[in-house]
């Protein structure tokens, strides 16, 4: 009877301890994933992540993507629906209109009513549709911003010197900059680089597109209201020409990508480059050594009639999938990522500016960012899609062959008119 | 009637092979063909029926008939430079010299290197400022040969083609070598008892015997150059211009950059309409032979 009993006991014993086991293992525990394409900072995102875990018990997963590859993953990704509960977006209202249209982002109006005061206001603008804006989305906000940007020409004090300029006066005028480009060559250094085999490339001549035919010359030639020849994007281009002539481009640029450009201008190997505020936390992790550079704002031409405007606003933001499972948990953490002690940090070991407007003043961090927040009043504040965006790509290779000699800004342009009707 | 429950019997053994080729090879393909009849941007739901508009539209697209055009280009280069050197390597390796294995293994270290990996390693030799390629020539006192190989209208294929060659190389050597040590040796043993030299052993014997393999090698290389694509990407990205710009790079970018994934996959289905008819023209040849 008693070793009757005594197997009862133990039956019943190994069953409690199964069950007990079976419920713990079954307990769902939140883990959120996130694709981004912040390579420099994909370690400090990390660490966030693991305070994060720490805080609240939520795990996240931030998962590193290529920049220049993410665009094409999200939207295989979109169609196989297997997007990930939120990631950085890529492209402006263009591409996330496409992704609400299919019901692949959720707007996030509802969720961050509160919120979303934190940041400026023509930042959030950047990733909210309204009724009639023509995009034919649900209006509301798509994108929480976690840093704001812009893009300008950064050069190399040292090779200035070494070239006979003055390190501390920068090309004020275009004139200028290509009698500098023309001292640096004939001073053996390399005068300019950056990213003319991507989309970086076409980042350089925006300042001059609004400068030659502003804003609305500009948006209706991309709309193909009116043709770029009648818009005068000859002029644009032809600034390639007198780049070229002067010899600036080293050699290799016209397919150069951006990071190329970047690591040559972080070791000292050409004295100017055309790239984006993050790029001081690029130049960091690439040289830690490499400090005396700064920053100048596009030279301004004579011969324009607008002002020049720059590239930039909001950088990174992220989005967050309809579909996710953890809606909620993903938003609050994105909420607490982007809340005033996590940009503090994010500010300070990324060295870009922060979204959030309370958060530290970014000029403290350094002359090359305060040189890069002054440009925050510069930047355009919308350019219209191409009414082909292929378009875009013609202007891409156009400029690569203007760049080499072979097409002159008059064949680009006829191209683009082309590809554009 | 037991002939019948046999028969059902066989059948449902085979069900689940068939669902899966049918999954995940017939739909999708049916699909594909499906999609080259619409317009459409790939994400949203807006499909719109425009009938054979992205073939006609394919015909007249000079950036894709430049792509096809250089994929041949690609494929002429490998056939001839990249197949000879195999077939002289396998050569080499399989007569006998000291360190063939050691040969065998070396040679197929690049085609086990991802695309992107081999991309990124030529895109380092051809640096125009800080590369081995220009460097060497400065040694070698022929600088005047230097140049951005990679941005020069006049190299940027041939430099691609090299490196989609150094990579393709290993694995036509292991076919022809696998193609060389199948020919049985009492013919060579024969035939110099008969007092044939090393060139007529070459033409006569070794030449006919290899044909199949020869066929293969040469359907797999066409194959493998039309459908280059992530060796391009970090070399070049199909520039400069449209210079180096190949069929599956273009699908690639009509579906994920232009979002006219319609138009992409009339793309893909004409590439592989093209494909099967030279490899079906070669094999019919080779039976002709």
């Amino acid at each position: 009877m008693r070793r009757l009993l005594g197997k009862i006991l133990g039956i019943v014993l190994v069953l409690t301890i199964v069950l007990v086991l079976s419920v713990s293992y079954g307990k769902e525990t939140v883990k959120i994933t996130i694709w981004h394409y912040l390579n420099d900072r994909d370690k400090l995102l990390k660490t966030l992540a693991a305070q994060y875990y720490l805080k609240t018990g939520v795990r996240v997963e931030f998962q590193l993507y290529s920049g220049d590859q993410m665009g094409a993953k999200i939207r295989a990704a979109a169609q196989a629906r297997t997007l990930p509960d939120a990631w950085t977006g890529v492209g402006l209202k263009g591409d996330l209109s496409r992704l609400a249209q299919a019901g692949n982002i959720l707007n996030l109006t509802p969720y961050i009513k509160d919120w979303v005061s934190r940041f400026p206001e023509n930042i959030v603008a950047q990733v909210t549709f309204t009724k009639d804006d023509g995009f034919n989305v649900e209006p509301g906000t798509y994108g929480i911003p976690l840093d704001v940007n812009n893009m300008q020409f950064l050069y190399n004090k040292d090779l200035f010197k070494k070239a006979g300029l003055d390190p501390n006066k920068p090309p004020k005028t275009w004139n200028e900059f290509i009698e500098y480009g023309k001292k640096l060559k004939a001073a053996g250094i390399l005068p300019f680089a950056t990213g003319f085999g991507t989309w970086a490339g076409l980042t350089m001549i925006q300042p001059y597109e609004f400068a030659y035919l502003g804003e609305e010359k500009l948006n209706a030639a991309r709309m193909g209201k009116i043709t770029f020849k009648d818009a005068g994007y000859v002029k644009v281009l032809n600034l390639l020409v007198e780049m070229r002539d002067a010899g600036m481009f080293a050699p290799g640029t016209a397919t150069m990508d951006l990071p190329t450009a970047e690591q040559m201008f972080a070791n000292g190997q050409i004295a100017m480059i055309f790239d984006g505020s993050w790029a001081i936390g690029v130049f960091k992790m690439m040289n830690p050594n490499f400090k005396n550079y700064f920053v100048f704002f596009p030279p301004k031409d004579e011969r324009a009639s607008y002002q020049a405007l720059i590239p930039g606003g909001i950088g990174a933001y992220f989005v967050v999938n309809k579909d996710s499972k953890y809606i909620k948990e993903t938003i609050e953490f994105i909420k607490w990522l982007t809340d005033v002690p996590q940009q503090a940090k994010y500010a300070k070991e990324s060295f870009n500016l922060p979204a959030n407007k309370n958060t530290i003043d970014p000029r403290t961090l350094g002359p090359q960012i305060a040189e890069f927040v002054k440009g925050m009043d510069r930047v355009y504040s919308y350019l219209a899609p191409y009414k082909n965006p292929r378009t875009e790509e013609i202007l891409i290779k156009g400029m690569q062959l203007i760049i080499l000699g072979q097409k002159t800004p008059e064949d680009v342009v006829k191209e683009m008119d082309e590809a554009n009707k | 009637m037991r002939k019948f429950i046999d028969k059902i019997e066989n059948f449902i053994f085979v069900i689940p092979a068939l669902a899966f080729f049918i999954t995940f090879s017939i739909y999708p393909l049916f699909k594909t063909l499906q999609m080259s009849f619409y317009q459409w941007d790939g994400i949203t739901k807006n499909m719109i029926f425009v009938g054979f508009k992205n073939y006609i539209d394919a015909f007249k697209d000079p950036v894709w008939l430049k792509s096809i055009k250089n994929g041949f280009i690609l494929s002429f280069l490998a056939l001839i430079f990249m197949n000879s050197i195999a077939f002289l390597l396998a050569i080499l390796v399989n007569s006998g010299i000291k360190g063939a294995k050691f040969y065998r293994v070396i040679f197929y270290i690049p085609p086990i290197l991802s695309g992107i990996v081999v991309g990124y390693i030529w895109k380092w030799i051809y640096d125009p400022n800080f590369g081995i390629l220009n460097g060497l020539l400065d040694i070698l006192n022929l600088s005047h040969f230097k140049r951005a190989w990679l941005s020069d209208v006049n190299t940027a294929l041939i430099s691609v083609s090299i490196a989609s060659m150094w990579q393709g190389v290993g694995g036509s050597f292991i076919l022809f070598l696998a193609g060389l040590q199948s020919i049985p040796e009492d013919l060579f043993e024969a035939s110099r008892v008969d007092g044939a030299t090393f060139w007529q052993q070459f033409f006569y014997i070794t030449i006919p015997l290899m044909s199949r393999t020869l066929m293969i090698v040469s359907i797999l290389t066409i194959l493998g150059a039309m459908q280059l694509l992530t060796i391009v990407i970090p070399l070049t990205n199909g520039g400069p211009g449209f210079e180096t710009e190949v069929p599956a790079l273009r699908i690639y970018k009509e579906a994920f950059s232009s979002y006219k994934f319609g138009y992409a996959t009339a793309l893909s289905v004409l590439l592989g309409i093209m494909l099967f008819i030279i490899s079906l023209v070669q094999i019919k040849l080779r039976k002709v032979d």
